[in-house]
């Protein structure tokens, strides 16, 4: 089969857009797409931003990070080693490699270090996504503003987001859908750095497609924990839509991003945000959620 | 014919009677949409056809980090 748009062989079948097409053509529209997304809702600055990259060593993070520098934006690769043996530990070789190849400054910064504990330490497996969530998301934040960041770039993809927004549709959490979209947070606080998701009309596929053609080694080692994740059915549900109906991931997050504004005005808080009395963060109670992870754990 | 088939969880040889890719993942009982499919190092599509001998590596698509 050849591609749509040349004589070359195709790679792959976009069946959303009825097309085929060969590595180059491919490759051309992927590269595209992310620049129109980051263009589209002004997510990052190329002159002003200082880009912490999120990455954890898979698909999704190190096709960003490769994009982002391709492209010369100001960008440092930051890791947050949660302690999870026989994943983290693995994916951190293919971090290393890549950061020194493309000569990108990468940080590490392990919850053990920081504050005495590891996530493969916590009993309750049930829970470890939620708890992960929010570990991974406040030292992101935490170390991007030490390092002078003004974003946090994460390697979500359309699989990624279209799972979130139908998460927090299920469980009836509109106020978490508010603070979601391509740019986060319904506020904007000193101490708050927003994240980015340049990737989040890629699809997981695509992401694996661009990584192998442009030779990118990125570790498929599967998180021990994924297994107890409620993202896992609806992940399933998302995917026998998307091949009956091609083009249903898309048409949700179009459709989120529409009612995104009034999901936001609807939500935006009426007073300043409060100061967590422990580490003062930023928080709506008067303990962070951080802080009620790492105290009831270490 | 015989096709070396490798990915994440495994690398075998097996015996093969079909013709295309698609029918050998069918026979591994794989959805070849879970997969970016890749035949003697060149990325190919599902109808890809096959021969004795031919190297098959299957890039999973869904990784769960």
């Amino acid at each position: 089969m050849n591609c749509s748009r040349c004589k070359n062989k195709a790679v792959v079948e976009l069946k959303y857009l009825g097309e085929r097409l060969c590595a180059e053509h491919f490759s051309v529209l992927f590269e595209k797409r992310v620049r129109r997304t980051i263009a589209n809702t002004k997510m990052l600055n190329r002159k002003k931003d200082k880009i912490a990259v999120g990455v954890s060593g898979g698909k999704d993070s190190l096709v960003l990070l490769y994009l982002l520098k391709k492209s010369h934006y100001n960008i440092v690769a930051v890791t947050i080693d949660e302690g999870i043996r026989g994943y983290r530990d693995k994916s951190l070789p293919y971090i290393k490699r890549f950061c020194k190849e493309y000569e990108i400054p990468w940080k590490v910064y392990s919850l053990k270090k920081e504050y005495g504990f590891t996530l493969d330490s916590i009993p309750d497996k049930r829970l470890m996504c939620s708890y992960c969530g929010v570990l991974r998301r406040g030292m992101l934040n935490r170390k991007a503003r030490e390092l002078r960041c003004t974003k946090v770039a994460t390697g979500h993809n359309l699989d990624d987001e279209t799972q979130m927004i139908l998460m927090n549709l299920f469980r009836g959490e509109l106020e978490r859908l508010a603070r979601a979209g391509p740019v986060t947070g319904l506020i904007e606080d000193e101490l708050f750095v927003p994240r980015v998701k340049p990737l989040r009309e890629c699809s997981e596929k695509e992401d694996v497609l661009y990584a192998v053609l442009r030779g990118i080694e990125y570790t498929d080692v599967e998180c021990p924990y994924s297994r107890y994740a409620y993202r896992n059915i609806v992940r399933e549900l998302l995917n026998k839509m998307e091949e009956r109906y091609p083009g249903t991931k898309f048409a949700i997050l179009k459709n989120f991003d529409k009612m995104l504004p009034f999901l936001r005005k609807y939500y935006m808080p009426k007073e300043r945000p409060k100061r967590c009395k422990k580490c003062g963060e930023i928080t709506r109670g008067p303990i962070c959620k951080f802080c009620e992870v790492v105290e009831e754990f270490s | 014919m015989k096709i070396h088939v490798e990915t994440r969880d495994f690398r075998k040889t097996v015996a093969f009677r079909g013709k295309t890719v698609k029918q050998l993942m069918k026979g591994l009982k794989l959805n070849s949409e879970n997969f970016v499919l890749s035949k003697n190092g060149e990325i190919v599509l599902e109808d890809e056809v096959l021969k004795d001998g031919d190297k098959v590596k299957l890039f999973p698509v869904i990784s769960g980090g």
